[in-house]
Parts: structure tokens; sequence; C-alpha cells
């Protein structure tokens, strides 16, 4: 008995005068309740917001070889999605990596609480910038998912299955939701000058309300009558507003400042045609205002990707063996403004491809002296005839011959004869590391889409014309001709103005290999060019100069040449065995990503999407 | 009250074998023997609680350098970590080693509590031959009153001490070297050349190698790095090396390159130690050299040991103990973390040349690591101080009241130097790498931040402190003994440490900062935690014959919650010694007791330290931050704020209840003593998965809410017997042998659909559990043949078309088996409810570990045997199977046309868009390549001579012993050479692996310990014993 008192009268004396002993809170890191009230703080939080956005990786091609979901790289490792392979689990780690990167967000609107008088105007924009992220990380679920539940508030406090009984919002509701929290990010962010488009900009939030009021209202348009279409389709009214906050975007930024042309541009162009590239292959955009958005990297602090290495020696794509296809080269027009018949046989030989084209494809594609890197020197790509002759020039005329890279294993191996020139480092210095900087939102793109939404309007006048895609031409060093019906233009199902045609021509040239092909196949119901077709790519028959660009007598070689199959014209076709009847993309399943079945499962509110 | 046999067998073994070799009072010496238990000294007749020493001398004369490799093996039921260990780094020298008792304890981890004379600290840091004693402590009942970090057991260690007399000083001293155990020998280049063309051709790609190519490997092997085959020439540019396999003819086995066949050990310990009736003292001073296996490089440990112990009878009520241990530990090697290079060892080519054919300093190509590993440096000094002073009044006589002061102080300094790696071109110029490496890094920095050309220095400043108070009485009355405890006890834990980083180094003559004009980097840490809790005991007996014990405590613990802090946890045991009542006077059955014990113990290992906080994570190197302005014009990463995961409130602890039923025996005047215990031990709300909530909340699995619902339930059983007996002359033997089995199942958790998560087996890879699973089972598929042809492939009736399309299979790959009957082999819903063809397959725990033990004495012998009966593991995914780039010799054996036979797949490329046949092959876990991971170790084996004492007088010395004792001599299994039985379960998280992603739930699969850890040792030492 004596024994329990005490350990009572021990116990009471815990309770009591030594609670405060077992009070242990962390040392090093504040309270996530308190932090968010300071402008530094609140810096260093929007600060990590960032780098949920799509950026190089350390090691990969990034979005240089994302296209490969498109008509306009094929890889061996072809994306699943297009070739109608996904299951009914494949939309989990987008969704859940939106929804976590939303989370994030609505902490953010949680938690602020900067008193007003602190409120400055860099504080205000932040908060812009966290719409600006809302509407972002929303467009990315309606682009894949559709009809989406919005994350509009912090749910943690409510975060059980009952308290996590929320519908999908109808996309096209969806989608005014988005461009209402792009218009309080417009209304609260700093001009793109203020932080030299290193941070999100009203200009950059502009360009996003235009291409998610372009997209809902193609996808409601195109889709008026599948499975995916909406209830109530109003596609005018998202046109409209593409022009109104164009309208707004050309107040505060005009074509002649937005776009990087010959004479504007700081690195010292030399074309139109290098004024385009530059937007790709430069360290620092500062001074570019056509780089609305853009990421820096510094070797130096670690913020680092090594892509510049990867095109410079000509892989297409980290992943696999891969090549740009025949479809996005013969895309591009002739310098002079016309378009080309991609069957006329001169286009057999590979030089000829790139004969009087429009600079961008050259800038986009690499050719004949366009240089590849090896460890320390670097040796420009020549396509060539092989000599056999016993002439003593001919071995150090065939010694200079550097032809694609068929050979070899892994992912060097290029597929198609193509390979990728949009951002390779001119200046070829050699490191594993690489400082290029990344454009994520370009003051073409608005362009693009004005031109896009006045057609669906019907008030495309050669007004809006000349201030958009001429201009993009133009700037890139292409006579303007007025659109005209091209016969061989790419086949999207259905009829296409002239003024369309060329609006898509121009959208497919000036935004290659920057990740936006297969949304814009989506939107525009285009399943036609990926169901059924598998991409060809340079004409590899005997009698081309591709081909003889190998020595015959080279066992390796032929054997290489031997391991890309051609189809029945002698175009390179790689995936002509594996995929006989091409890509299986499901018009009726594939233009919507899957709703992960265990969010089904617990939220009673979802439902699938069509057929899957 | 404790286990009464074991102990009474094994001490009279060591401790009583010169002096008492044939005595009469053995039984009475063996009975009043005491014993440390919780808090306490016991005699051991009277212990009721599942308890096991160990021999002090099992453990002084191992050549070891972590105390608990001599515990392995000699204690049933305390079996080395066998659940998936990330970055384990198996023999590397000052590797920690984790163990557990009695198995899992719950799925969040949890540790046995270990305690040098009363003090936790880390086992490495003992000097095993100042070790008196070790106890180790299984069940609630005599873990109890330790508390909150006691739940899966303690181990306590108590050091020599002096006794009153003359002084005597003692040196013990070995010498001896080290060889890797299990090195895995690599295919000649040739072998290799034919393997890779195989292996591309049945991939439908080019072979790599031409007929001259395998030629002139021959060459090569005939006249290794002549000037006619340098191994290597010029790339197809002309303007560097040929990098590429093919391209390079050299014969190289990088294990062998690598790796050393010996290295050096000694070790040197002195104590002296004595007293008067007033002070006893012991001090002792140790020193332990341990070089490492890895070859070209600096790779050493040095410890020091200091050890202090002190009693002082100050009055006739009070007295006072004084403790003071110190270890000073200095490792030297390369890198931290040389996880990554293990990875890169086995990652390498036969064909690739170690060294370049040019003249000068830097001969190395950039694929031979020792190229950077030469130029960067790790040192890390630890020390580890531990102390205590108590001091005991009895104010009546059977009354104590002690308090006593426990506290220790860790703390390190290190440094991490990165030099400039060069090699040479062809041209003989030569070149300087620049830029960073992964896994060459400062520990808690990360490599992008780092680069070669820098230093870092660190440091680590934790102390921990323990008052403690506590009273208890004593009394007889009528045959009844009783003894009461109560106390309370509070502990206190600060962390800190960090590290300062300075790159741009202007040259490499001296590595400071002040000679470096680049970046700075810096960052800390600190934290703290605290536990505070009451106890109390009484021990009752009546004539030594029947036995009661009750305890408990209160702890509290800041991890949780106030209102979740506070847990009670109580238990009792009873036992009952027949043998009292049935005793002959021929000593025939000494003891016969029955034990049963029942108790409860928290754990709150699980909750992290601040769970239930909403905590702000800052990183002011944030490796993937963007380059931002705002807080400053410059563009820069600044600090990232990371969004808080959700808090867990109402998280508390778990509990964890254990009962235990054993029998002592002692028979033939204590020569034969056996021990047998069952126990169940459940930890009940043990944190698992909250309730499962839709991904759109934004909350990751992860950052979930934790909470109490989970159950795990482990039962098992431990047997040890001991037979000693005494021979005519002086001589004596002893044969001891334990065993223990157990078996953990989850019986309670969140997972209501009843999936079923396993890697390799097409289903999703995360981990999961379900009710009645058995941890470390193993699901796959029954795959035991290999189809012989093709025709037998294209007429298989069976659609395998789940793993690849039905044209694609051939002869040499695997023939699932369509256990359901569906006419088709996948892996169903996944579900318990449908699981198609999936069948558990086997279960990676080890089940039947058992130590054998025997000796010899006069010219004495002992050894120790250990092993585990039964164990499964799946080679399935890993890199051994041609998922990576292995390729020894085993790997020869593969079907093929010429052998059709091979116990390996068909090869196929495992790279690129060609991984179908090999993930089909070797991707999932099939009955075929699932690996029977049983062994038998000859832990050690050791032979010595003791000098006699009439010899000894005329050179005054009381004990002159010398003896050559090997550890790892032996070891029986059926793995391939590059796994080793014991680091088996360690996952190269650098090679790909990660815990989460092992196979089952507990043991590693993802490149786990095949070759790609630092191999274990087989040492031989002579050493030395001398006492004056």
């Amino acid at each position: 008995m004596k024994n329990i008192c005490k350990i009572l009268v021990l116990m009471a004396m815990f309770a009591t005068g030594c609670t405060g002993f077992l009070d242990k809170g962390p040392l090093t890191a504040p309270s996530g309740e308190t932090f968010l009230s300071t402008e530094n703080q609140i810096f260093s939080y929007v600060n990590g917001l960032y780098m949920a956005l799509p950026s190089l990786s350390q090691y990969g091609s990034g979005v240089r070889a994302v296209e490969k979901n498109s008509d306009n790289i094929i890889s061996e490792k072809y994306n699943p999605r297009i070739n109608g392979e996904l299951t009914q689990f494949d939309g989990q780690t987008d969704w859940a990596s939106a929804y976590e990167a939303l989370r994030d967000v609505n902490f953010f609107f949680e938690y602020y609480q900067v008193s007003q008088d602190h409120e400055t105007d860099d504080v205000l924009s932040l908060c812009g910038e966290v719409y600006f992220l809302r509407a972002w990380w929303h467009f990315t679920l309606l682009k894949k998912f559709g009809d989406i539940p919005l994350m509009n508030a912090f749910l943690d406090g409510n975060a059980t299955v009952g308290g996590l009984q929320i519908p999908a919002t109808p996309r096209d509701e969806a989608a005014r939701f988005i461009l209402s929290d792009i218009d309080q990010a417009i209304r609260l962010l700093h001009k793109r000058e203020v932080y030299s488009g290193l941070r999100i900009s009203r200009e950059a939030a502009l360009i996003l309300a235009m291409n998610v009021a372009l997209y809902e209202g193609t996808w409601e348009r195109y889709h008026s009558s599948d499975e995916f279409s909406v209830s109530d389709p109003q596609p005018e009214w998202f046109f409209r507003k593409v022009v109104e906050y164009g309208d707004e975007l050309f107040s505060i930024m005009p074509v002649s400042q937005g776009l990087n042309t010959l004479e504007n541009d700081p690195f010292g162009a030399r074309n139109g045609g290098e004024a385009y590239a530059h937007m790709f292959n430069q360290k620092d955009y500062s001074a570019v205002p056509e780089a609305v958005f853009w990421k820096k990297y510094d070797v130096g602090s670690g913020v680092q990707h090594s892509l510049t290495v990867l095109l410079g020696s000509g892989i297409v794509d980290n992943e696999a063996a891969a090549g740009i296809t025949k479809s996005l080269v013969d895309n591009y027009l002739n310098e002079d403004g016309t378009f080309i018949d991609p069957y006329d046989p001169k286009f057999k030989d590979f030089n000829e491809t790139f004969y009087g084209r429009d600079p961008r494809l050259t800038e986009t594609v690499m050719s004949s002296g366009h240089k590849f890197r090896s460890a320390s020197i670097t040796r420009p790509m020549k396509v060539a005839a092989y000599r056999y002759d016993d002439a003593a020039e001919a071995e150090a005329y065939n010694s200079a011959i550097n032809p694609p890279r068929f050979n070899g294993d892994g992912n060097g191996r290029n597929l198609t004869g193509y390979h990728t020139a949009l951002g390779v480092d001119t200046t070829y210095v050699n490191s594993s590391f690489w400082d290029t900087g990344l454009v994520l939102i370009r003051y073409p793109e608005a362009l693009l889409a004005y031109a896009e939404a006045a057609e669906e309007l019907g008030i495309c006048t050669e007004e809006v014309l000349s201030r958009t895609i001429r201009a993009l031409r133009e700037r890139a060093g292409v006579s303007w001709k007025k659109p005209a019906a091209d016969p061989n233009f790419t086949d999207y199902g259905y009829a296409l103005t002239p003024n369309m045609q060329e609006i898509r021509r121009e959208r497919r040239s000036e935004l290659a290999l920057q990740g936006f092909r297969l949304d814009d196949i989506l939107r525009w119901r285009g399943h036609k060019v990926l169901t059924g077709q598998r991409g060809r790519g340079a004409y590899l028959g005997e009698d081309g100069v591709l081909f003889r660009s190998f020595d015959k007598n080279d066992p390796v070689a032929m054997e290489a040449l031997g391991r890309i199959p051609e189809d029945e014209d002698g175009w390179a076709d790689p995936l002509r065995d594996k995929l006989p009847s091409g890509y299986g993309f499901r018009p009726d399943r594939d233009y919507l990503l899957p709703v992960p079945p265990g969010d089904i499962a617990l939220d009673g509110e979802l439902k699938q999407n069509p057929n899957w | 009250m404790k286990k009464l046999n074991h102990i009474i067998t094994v001490l009279l073994l060591t401790a009583t074998c010169h002096a008492h070799a044939q005595t009469a009072d053995r039984d009475t010496l063996f009975l009043d023997e005491s014993v440390v238990v919780g808090m306490d000294v016991q005699k051991r007749n009277t212990i009721t609680a599942a308890v096991s020493t160990v021999r002090a001398d099992a453990v002084s004369g191992r050549p070891v350098t972590d105390l608990t490799h001599a515990l392995q093996g000699n204690v049933p039921g305390l079996v080395i970590v066998t659940d998936a260990m990330e970055n384990g780094t198996g023999g590397e020298p000052g590797a920690g080693v984790r163990f557990n008792i009695r198995g899992t304890g719950s799925v969040n981890g949890g540790e046995p509590y270990v305690l040098v004379d009363g003090i936790e600290q880390s086992l490495s840091n003992v000097n095993p031959a100042d070790v008196e004693s070790v106890t180790v402590l299984k069940d609630a009942s005599a873990s109890s009153v330790y508390g909150s970090r006691a739940a899966y057991g303690v181990v306590l260690v108590t050091t020599k001490s002096g006794s009153a007399g003359k002084a005597s000083v003692s040196y013990n001293g070995t010498v001896g070297f080290s060889s890797p155990v299990n090195m895995p020998e690599m295919m000649s280049s040739v072998e290799f050349a034919g393997y890779m063309n195989e292996m591309k051709v049945n991939s439908g790609k080019n072979a790599p190698f031409t007929e001259s190519a395998i030629e002139r490997l021959g060459m090569f092997t005939a006249d290794p790095y002549s000037e006619e085959y340098p191994g290597i020439g010029l790339n197809a540019a002309g303007d560097g090396w040929a990098s590429a396999y093919n391209n390079q003819y050299a014969d190289t086995d990088w294990f062998d390159y690598h790796f050393k066949d010996r290295s050096l050990r000694q070790s040197h310990n002195l104590s002296i130690s004595g007293g008067t009736q007033k002070v006893r003292y012991m001090v002792s001073a140790g020193y332990v050299y341990q070089g490492g296996l890895i070859d070209h490089v600096e790779d050493d440990l040095d410890r020091y040991n200091l050890n202090a112990r002190m009693s002082f009878n100050v009055k006739p009520w009070l007295k006072a103990a004084f403790n003071n241990s110190l270890a000073v530990t200095g490792i030297d090697r390369p890198m931290a973390d040389q996880t990554i290079f293990y990875a890169q060892i086995s990652d390498k080519y036969p064909t690739q040349v170690t060294a370049l054919p040019v003249e000068g300093d830097y001969d190395l190509p950039s694929w031979n690591e020792v190229m950077y590993l030469k130029e960067t440096g790790f040192e890390r000094t630890s020390v580890s101080d531990a102390m205590s002073l108590s001091m005991t009044i009895t104010p009546l006589d059977g009354w104590d009241i002690t308090a006593e002061m426990k506290g220790r102080l860790d703390v390190q300094k290190s440094s991490f130097i990165m030099g400039f790696p060069k090699t040479t071109r062809p041209d003989g110029k030569v070149v300087v790498t620049s830029g960073g490496k992964q896994g060459y890094q400062y520990p808690g920095m990360h490599w992008k931040n780092t680069s070669f050309g820098s230093y870092t220095r660190g440091d680590v400043f934790n102390y921990y402190l323990s008052p403690e108070v506590r009273t208890s009485y004593a009394a007889s009355l009528d045959g009844h003994y009783f003894k009461v405890m109560a106390g309370f006890q509070a502990e206190l834990q600060e962390n800190s440490g960090g590290y300062t980083y300075k790159d741009g180094m202007l040259s490499e003559e001296i590595f400071s900062f002040d000679n470096a004009d680049g970046n700075v980097k810096a960052d800390e840490y600190r934290d703290h935690w605290s536990t505070a809790g009451v106890f109390a005991r009484i021990n009752w007996n009546w004539r030594e014959t029947v036995f009661a014990e009750v305890s408990g405590r209160a702890d509290g613990s800041s991890r949780f919650a106030p209102g979740h802090r506070w847990g009670v946890f109580p238990s009792f045991s009873v036992g009952y010694d027949l043998a009292r009542n049935l005793r002959n006077g021929r000593n025939l059955l000494n003891q016969l007791k029955f034990r049963l014990s029942y108790g409860r113990l928290g754990n709150q290992h699980a909750a992290g330290l601040y769970r239930y906080l909403s905590i702000m994570s800052l990183n002011p190197s944030h490796a993937d931050a963007w380059l931002l302005p705002g807080t400053s014009d410059v563009p820069e990463k600044g600090i990232v704020a990371s969004t808080p995961s959700m808090t867990s409130p109402y998280i508390t602890w778990e509990k964890v209840d254990n009962a235990d039923f054993g029998v002592d025996i002692s028979l033939y005047d204590n020569r034969l003593n056996m021990t047998f215990d069952a126990y169940q031990r459940v930890t009940r709300d043990m944190i698992g998965p909250a309730e499962a909530i839709p991904s759109l909340s934004g909350i990751s699995a992860a950052d979930r809410a934790m909470a109490n619902n989970a159950t795990l339930r482990n039962r098992g059983w431990e047997l040890s017997l001991n037979w000693s007996d005494a021979l005519s002359g002086g001589f004596f033997y002893r044969a001891g042998f334990n065993i223990s089995d157990y078996k953990a199942v989850v019986t309670c958790y969140n997972n209501p659909e009843g999936v079923i998560t396993n890697n390799h087996t097409g289903l999703s890879a995360n981990k999961g559990y379900y009710e009645g699973m058995d941890i470390g089972e193993i699901w796959g598929y029954k795959a035991d043949h290999l189809f012989a042809t093709d025709e037998e492939a294209a007429s298989y009736p069976v659609d395998l078309s789940f793993f690849k399309p039905q044209t694609l299979w051939k002869a040499g790959d695997l023939r699932y088996e369509d256990l359901d009957g569906d006419g088709a082999v996948n892996p169903g819903q996944g579900t318990l409810d449908d699981h198609g063809d999936l069948t558990i397959i086997g279960n990676a725990t080890p089940r039947f570990s058992y130590g054998v033990n025997l000796g010899y004495r006069g010219f004495e012998i002992s050894t120790l045997l250990q092993g585990v009966g039964k164990r499964d593991f799946p080679m399935s995914g890993s890199t051994y199977l041609f998922g990576g780039r292995n390729y020894f010799k085993d790997h020869l054996d593969h079907f093929s046309a010429e052998n059709p036979g091979g116990r390996l797949p068909r090869l196929t490329d495992g790279t690129g868009a060609g991984d179908l046949d090999w993930k089909v092959n070797a991707g999932y876990n099939s009955t075929r390549y699932l690996l029977n991971a049983a062994y038998l170790r000859m832990k050690n084996l050791m032979v010595s001579y003791s000098f006699g004492e009439r010899l000894l007088k005329h050179v005054r010395l009381k004990r002159l012993r010398v003896y050559l004792s090997c550890d790892n001599i032996f070891t029986v299994d059926a793995l391939p050479d590059a796994f080793d039985p014991e680091t088996i379960n360690i996952v190269n998280t650098w090679a790909g692996g990660s815990r989460a992603s092992a196979p089952g739930l507990t043991s590693a699969m993802t490149q786990n310990g095949n070759a790609k850890v630092y191999p274990l040792s087989r040492t031989f030492v002579c050493g030395i014993d001398i006492t004056f």
C-alpha cells in the first residue's frame, strides 16, 4: 500500500508540475499555421510551389521528347496512350500529383495571414501567382480528365471519406472557374518586366487564360456530338474570351515588343531563323519579352540539366531510340510561303528536304552542316554518297561523311533520320551539365490562340492574320502568302478553311517539340492523325543519298540500316513490325484519361470517363 | 526469478571451470549467483521472467569490433535484423548492426533497449574485453520497469568491476587478419563476350563482339596490359579513349580489383582492478584497429576505449558508485556513404581496363571508381562518453534509497575532402574533372550542391540525461520473502549537428576554408525528446518455491499530443519450482520450475518526433528549387518552405502485450540444463495507415494522418539445452544448443478490400498488409520449368499474354503454370478474393534460428555454429537475374541450345525497349527462382592453452593464456556466391532498390544484397591474455 501511495504521489507530481518537461516541440521548423505572415516567408512558400511545374529534369529529355505522344516523334518506347494501351489505373499519377499541387496551393489561401497594412504590391502579386497556380493545376486536370472535382479550399481538417464526397464539376463550369481564378491573378500580378519573366506575371496569366478558353472552346465545338460533349456547348463564349484576353495582352505587350525578331534579338541573330532558335538555346531571357515566363538554370547553383548534351549528341528521347517524323518535317512551308508537295521525288534526297524551307525547319531538325557533339570535338552532320573509287581524295571525302545515327544501340540510335536541333547549344562547350534556360510560356502562344479563336468566330480578318501568324512567319523569315487550300495538308478528318489550315500549320511549326501537339490533337478531335497511323521517317531506299551515306562494305553499318524497317516506297517506317496496324488510339475512350478507380470507390459522387 | 537453468549452465562452464572443476557446492553457488535484471540484482533462482545471459568468454575472445556480432547465436530469440535494410553496409568497418529480440515487433519498427552499466548506449561503443556479463530480458515482466523504450526487449551489459584485494593487472592482445567472404567471381572477358553476343542476338540486336574482337580478348588475357595489348585504344573520333565495353578488350575481375585479399587487425587491452573494503575500482584501456577490405584507398577503423568503474562504501548506510566509459572511434575511408560504390563495383564490364596506357600519375580511366575515390577522403572521429553516479542510502536494513544520474555525450567531428580527379587523354593532356558526382557528398547534403575541389566539415553534438530515484525494501518473514521497489525516471535527449561546406579550392595542397573561394553552404539540425515515468514492483516468494512478481509503469512521451501522452503498463509473473519439493539427496533433479508472465509495454517508436504538430519544413538548399528573384534582385534558390504533412493529433502509444510460459529444468547435479519458453507478443494499437481517402484530397499516402489501428501478433518459442561435465584430471567439456522460432501475423489492418501489394507479381509495388498476413510472405507464380523448345512454347495451352504477347514466347522462357485453371496466368484483381494464379510461394522470415556451442577445456577448444533452418528469398527482379550488369561465373549456367538444362533462363537484354523478355523471365516472383536462404555458419572456432599455475608462479603471473580465434570460417548454404545469407536483406538504394519495394514485407528485392554490399569478413587472430 505504501508503495501504491508513493506512486500516486509521484504521478500527481508529474501530472501537474512536470508536464512542461514533455512539451518538446520542433527547434528548427516554424509552425505551419502561423508561417504565412510576412513577405519573405510568403516568398519562400510560393517559390516552393514552382517546383511542381513541368521543367527539365536532371537527366531526361523533358519537354523536347514529350511529343512522342503525338505524330511529331516516333519512339521505340511509344506512348501507350496513343496506342490505346492504357489501363484504368493509368490516370492515378497525373490525378494525384495535380491534386497534391492543389493542396499546396489551398494551404496558402487557408493560412495566409498578412495584415492589410503589410500587403505590399509584391505580396499581392504573390497571391496572384498562387491564383495562377490553382488555375494551372485545374487546367492540367481539365485537359486530362474532363469533368473534375474542383479544389478551392484546404480540406485537411475534413480529410475523411465522408468529408470528401465531392462531385465532379462539368468541364465547362470548371473552365469558367479556372478563368475566374485567372481573373483574380491578372488583377493582382505584377507585369513581366518587374521580375524579367522569371516569375509568373500578368502577361503569363493572360496567355494561360487564352489557352484555357481556347482549349475549352475548341473541345466543345469539335466534341459536340461524341461521348465527350458537354450538355450545353457554348464554344463562342470561350472564343470571345480568348479574344478579350488577347486584346488585353496586346494592350500591355504589343506584338512589336512581344516577338523576338531579328531587330529585337539581344543575342545577335543573323537571320529570322536564329531569332526563333534563340528562344530555345540561350541562358538568359531576362531581356527577351517573348519569354513571358521562363526558368533560369545555373550550373554553379546546381540548377542544371543535361538536355543540351543529349540533343547535341543526337539523342531525341533519352528513354529509347527515337526520331522526328516526316509528318512534322512536311508541315513546314517553303521559305517563299508556298506549301510543299510531300510526294515530290526530290524529297527522297535527304539534303533536298531542307533547301529553301521555312528556316524554323532547320532550327528544329538537324540537317547537313549541323554539328554533333562528342567528348571533345564536334563534327558536322554530313549526308553524302559514299565514294568507292581509288582516288586519293576519296578517303578524305568519305571520312567527312557523318550521317544520322542509325547505328549503335540504345537511346542514341535514330529511327527516322531526323535528329532534334531545337535547343542545341551552338557554342559547343563541353560539359555534362547545362544551364540553357527553358521558356515555359512564350508570347507566340497568344498570337496563335488569338488567330484560332478569331477564325472559329469567323472574324479572322486580314488584319488579324497580319498581326498574328503573319508576324510569326515573317519573324522566322518566311514570306507571307494569302492562305490557300493545301491538298496535302494534314487530314484531321474534317474540312478546314484555308485560314484554319494555315493557323494550324503555323501552330505546329512554331510550337514544335514544345509539348503542345497532343493537347491540340485532343481538342481538335484529331484522332485521324493517330488511329491507324504510325509515322514515317526519311527516305531510306538504296537510291537515296541517306542510304548511300553509309559504307556498303561495312557490315555493321549495313546491318544497322537493315534494322530500320521501310514502307513499300522506301521511307523509314520504324514501327512497321511492331505496330502493323498503326496506333490503336481509341476515339471513343482515349480522349480522356481514366479517373482513378480507387477514388471512384471512395468518392461515391465521382463517375468514370466514357468507355473505361 | 529468471531463467535459472540457462544461466547456471552457462556460467558454470565458464567462470568456474578452473577453480571449481569438481565442487560439491556448485548447486549453492549457482542458485545464489546474482543476475543483473531490471534495475536490480536478483538471485538466479528467484527469477520468473524470460531472461538469457551470455558467457563473458563467448564475447571476450571473439575478433569482433561490434559486440552485437558476438551475441549472435548465443542468445535464443536474438536475431540480426532481417527486415529489408536500406543502405545497410554489410561488413563495412564501423557499420551498425541492427538486431531484434523475438522477431518483428511492430511494422513500424522498434528496437531493443540497450543499457551498458545502466546507461543507454550503442553496443558498438563497448569494449568486448571489458564485458562481465550480458543479460537479455525478453518479456514484459522482465522489462517492465524500463518502460517506454523497452517494449521489444532489453539488453543489459555489465562491465567488469574490481573486488577488494590485491590489485590485478591484465593484458589482452590479438593480432590477425580479415579476408572477404563470399566474393563472387566475374566472367572472364572471353566468356563475357560470348555471353553478350548471345544476349544481344536473342533480343534481335547486333552482336557487340566480332570474331576478331574475341580473338583480341584472348590475346590480352595471354599478355595483359602489354605494349601490344594495352586493353584499350582510341575512340572512333580519335579524340578520346574507346569507352564502350565492346571497344575495350581487357580482362578484369572488378571484385578482385577493388577488394583486398586480407587486411590487418589488432587489439590491445589493459586493465587494472582491485580495491579495499571502502573502495573498489576497475580501470581499463583498449585499442582496436580494423583494416578495411577495399583496396587502393584508405579504409580503416581505430577505436580507443577507456573505462572506469569505482564503488565506495562511504558509510555503513551510504554507498556510491561512479562509472565512466569513453569510446573514441576514428573512421577513415573515401566517402561517408559508400553504398553507391558497392553498386558500381558490380556494375562494371570485364572487358574494361583498370588503367590506361599512359605515362604519369593519372592513368586511371573515368570508369575506374578509384580515380575518384583516390581524390576524396572522409574522416570521422566519434566520442561517446557515458557516465553515471549513484548514491544509495540504507536507512534500515533492507531499505535502500538510490538516486542516480546518468548521462551520455555523443560528439562527432567529420571532414570530407573532394580533390580534383584527373585522367589522361590519349594526346597526353591531363583532364581535370569539374562539377560533382553522385554519391560524393557529405551526409545530409545533396550531391547537386557539391563539387570537386571542396571541403566539408561537420559536427554532431548529442546528449542524453536521465535522473532516476528509486527505493526498495526487502524483508523475510516465515519463509515469505518480499521486496518492493518504486521509483521514477526521466529521460531527455537533445541532438544537434550540422555541416559547413566550401568549394572552389585553390590547390590540393591543403583543404581548408581559407584556401577556397567558392560557394559556402551550411545546414544544421536540432531536435529533442523526453520521457518520464514512474514505476513500481513487488516480488514475493515462499521458500524459494513459489514466486510472484507484479510490476507496472506509467509513462509519458513528448512524441504525443497532450491528452494522448501517458500510458499505464502493468505486468505480472508467477513461478513454481517443483524440484524444491521433489528434491532428493543425490541432486538428480535440481530444478523444475514453471514460469508464467503476462504484461503490457508501450512503444513510441513509430510516432516520429512531432507528428502531432503542423510544421513548416524549411530547406535553404533544396536540390530542386528554382532560381527566382523576389527576396533579392538576383535570382536565387532561397529558402523553400514546404506544406506541412497532415497532422496526427490523436496518435498515442502502441501497446505491446507479452505472454510467456517457461520451464526451467536442471538435472544430474546441474549438468544438464534446459530452458523452454513459449510466448505470444501482440502489438495492439499499432500505428497503421489511416482510413483510405480519395487522392483528390491531395494528401499522399505517406502524408496522411497516422492512426493507432493495426495489430501484429508474434508467436514463438525458444529452447536451449546445455550439458556440461567435468572429467577427471581437471578437464571439462560442454555442449550447448539453442533454437528459436517465431511467426508474425498481421491480425488487424485497415485494408478492407484485401488488396495484396507485393513486388514482382504484376501488381502495384507498395507495401501492403492485410489481416491474416504472415510477415515476410512472398507472393509469386508457380513456374518450375523453362520451355524446352520453341514448339513447346508455341503450343502451350495456357494464355500467357498478361506477361507478353503469346507469339513472343520462346525456348528458355519461364513456363508459368495455370493454378486456378482458367486457361490464363495473371494476378487477377490482386485481392485475397481474386488473386488469379498468384500464390504464396515462400516466406522471407528466417525460421528456426539456432546456435550450437561446444567446448572442451584443459587444452581448450570451443566453437560456435549459428544458422537459420528455413528461409526463402526471391531473386526475381534483382540485378542478379540480368536486370543490371552482373557478370558472374554463375550466369554462364543459363538456358541455350547448347545448354538446355541451364538453371537461369535464356539471355535477353533488359535495357531500353527490349525489357519485356527480361521481365517475363526474371521480373516476377517464381518458384524456380526462389532461393533457399537457410544456412549454417561456423561463427567462431577458438583454440587456447592456459599455462599451469605452478609454471606461472616462477614468472609471477596469475594467468597466461594464448589462443587462436577465427570468425566466419565456413558457411553451408545453397545461395549463389553473390548473395551472403547474412546480408541478403540489404537494399542498395543507389542501385535502385528501396525498402518500400522490398518483396513480401520484410526482405529486400530490388537490387538487394547481391554483391552490392561490403562483404563480411573471415577473421583469424591470435591472442594472448596475461594477468599478474
